[in-house]
């Protein structure tokens, strides 16, 4: 063991730690030179801020939905059909993998239908969908869960296969059945996999909300767009790409530390 | 000295791996006996089919052609399997991964906690109960895996080279220790391994595979004519250990010289 106290060592992590904060500070800078760029742009006329919006029309706009009250509905709704079809995701692909690693035939049926499924634009399928489902938050969910379920149902069952074939072995000398196989071994090793499968489909939810919404919705993020737009409200648009912004890393960063906890158990 | 009644009959076992691009014959005729406390060895070049051998005493292959029975009549209701790596799984701790199997069997009952607990106790892997296997040296890793593997009281132990993924000098106190183990507890126990020096420093018995298809070329008796059997490391340095060496060596060449 070498001392972590080595003039050596202090000069290595000072540098790591000062790397870092290079970094950080240039992200912020970025972002910060970006905003004041736009801002400053439209005010001189530069561009059109009516087209283009503008940091400060934003904020003002945002604030004034806010005070209707028409602000955090919108939000509310978005972020609550993300979470709904994330959720029947994260179900449906734990339940369909299974599925398919315990049955192998199965899964060999299934496959070409899988991946021509998942390589299918689900953009072209959301009108059906709302023909079908109506024009109401049904549409929304199945689109978001379309998006998502069949690329991750791939990878996860891809994942499932990858098991180690001593582990169950062992499993079975251990006088094991099938489902121990499964509850002892390939799901809690699979735990990490399926973990930074759910971090994409998140993004992938919010996507196929944000297409169901343009197309079937009177509320949620993705109807202020369209909106919007329709109404030459370009700061409704603007506001509601930031907000989307923040809600996919919000998302993202949720995953994360679940990822890290599950890691440090 | 032999007991009359064999532990362990082997009848005519042979063992065909079918896959698409042909059938490999694995096992051809395998016939032996082990008897009641016995600790055989099987040595043999890679691939002639040992652990295949294993896999179907454990029951995990399906017999093809011939037979195996327990004619004591003692048919051992948990078979302790040892594999070649330990595999304890990461996301459990040490104490967690011994008792996988009583887990698995639902038999984690009172004494059989207590009696795990002594286990490890005894081989010195108590203070790690609650550490991740990441934690533990080689050694230790393949202690509780052994733990693991008594932990179901087994009657019949098949070791697979469990000590193939050790270094030198942690593979010598292992086998030692797991001799030692297996001798006071009077397991009839059968190892698998490519290494002469340790098959004859542990064994009673060697039987000698041929290349694949496995068939026994012999069975070598292993005796040191001391009243208490050597440990592993005292065998090493006896002068009848390299005379065994030189007979089951010449035992294994004899495929290379008439091929």
């Amino acid at each position: 063991m070498t001392s972590p106290h080595s003039p050596e060592q202090i000069l290595f992590m000072k540098k790591i730690k000062q790397h870092r904060r290079l970094v950080r500070f240039l992200q912020w800078f970025l972002l910060l030179a970006f905003v004041t760029a736009w801002e400053l742009c439209s005010n001189s006329g530069l561009i059109n801020s009516f087209i283009f919006s503008s940091p400060s029309r934003m904020i003002k706009s945002g604030a004034e939905l806010y005070r209707d009250g028409a602000l955090l509905p919108h939000l509310g709704i978005t972020l609550a059909e993300t979470f709904g079809s994330f959720f029947l995701v994260a179900l449906f692909t734990i339940a369909t993998a299974v599925l398919l690693w315990w049955n192998q035939t199965l899964s060999e049926i299934l496959e070409p239908y899988l991946v021509i499924l998942n390589s299918l634009p689900k953009s072209a399928m959301a009108p059906i969908f709302i023909v079908w489902l109506g024009n109401n938050m049904k549409t929304i969910l199945v689109t978001a869960i379309s998006v998502a379920i069949f690329g991750s149902i791939l990878n996860l069952y891809t994942s499932f296969l990858s098991t180690e074939p001593d582990k169950i072995k062992l499993v079975r000398t251990l006088n094991g059945s099938r489902i121990d196989c499964l509850t002892k071994v390939v799901l809690p090793l699979n735990l990490p996999a399926l973990l930074s499968i759910l971090k994409v489909d998140i993004g992938l939810c919010l996507i196929g909300v944000v297409i169901g919404e343009f197309l079937a919705a009177r509320q949620g993020l993705g109807y202020l767009i369209i909106y919007g737009s329709q109404v030459f409200k370009m700061d409704w648009v603007m506001l509601s790409i930031v907000l989307l912004c923040f809600i996919a890393a919000g998302l993202y960063k949720c995953l994360t530390v679940l990822e890290k906890w599950a890691a440090s158990r | 000295m032999l007991p009359e009644k064999a532990f362990l009959s082997v009848r005519g076992l042979s063992h065909v791996y079918h896959t698409k691009n042909g059938e490999t014959p694995a096992l051809h005729d395998i016939s032996f006996d082990l008897f009641p406390g016995e600790f055989t060895a099987i040595v043999g070049p890679s691939g002639c089919g040992k652990s295949t051998l294993l896999d179907l005493l454990a029951g995990l292959l399906p017999v093809q052609s011939g037979y195996f029975f327990y004619p004591s009549g003692i048919r051992p209701p948990n078979i302790g399997y040892m594999l070649q790596k330990d595999h304890l799984l990461e996301y459990r701790t040490i104490y967690k991964n011994i008792i996988l199997g009583l887990e698995i069997q639902h038999r984690l009952t009172k004494e059989n906690d207590a009696y795990v607990r002594g286990l490890m106790e005894q081989y010195g892997i108590a203070d790690f109960a609650h550490s991740w296997p990441r934690e533990l040296s080689g050694g230790m890793r393949q202690r509780a895996a052994l733990i693991r593997t008594l932990a179901g009281h087994p009657a019949f132990l098949l070791l697979d080279e469990p000590f193939s993924a050790l270094d030198y000098q942690t593979r010598l106190d292992v086998s030692g220790d797991i001799s030692h183990i297996i001798r006071e507890q009077k397991l009839t126990a059968l190892l698998v391994t490519h290494d002469l020096s340790e098959a004859i420093s542990i064994a009673d018995r060697v039987i000698v595979l041929g290349k694949r298809p496995g068939s026994i070329r012999s069975i070598v008796p292993v005796d040191f004519e001391m009243p208490v059997r050597p440990t592993p490391q005292e065998a090493r340095l006896h002068p009848k250990f390299q005379q065994y060496f030189n007979q089951i060596w010449k035992e294994l060449k004899h495929d290379d010289l008439s091929a």
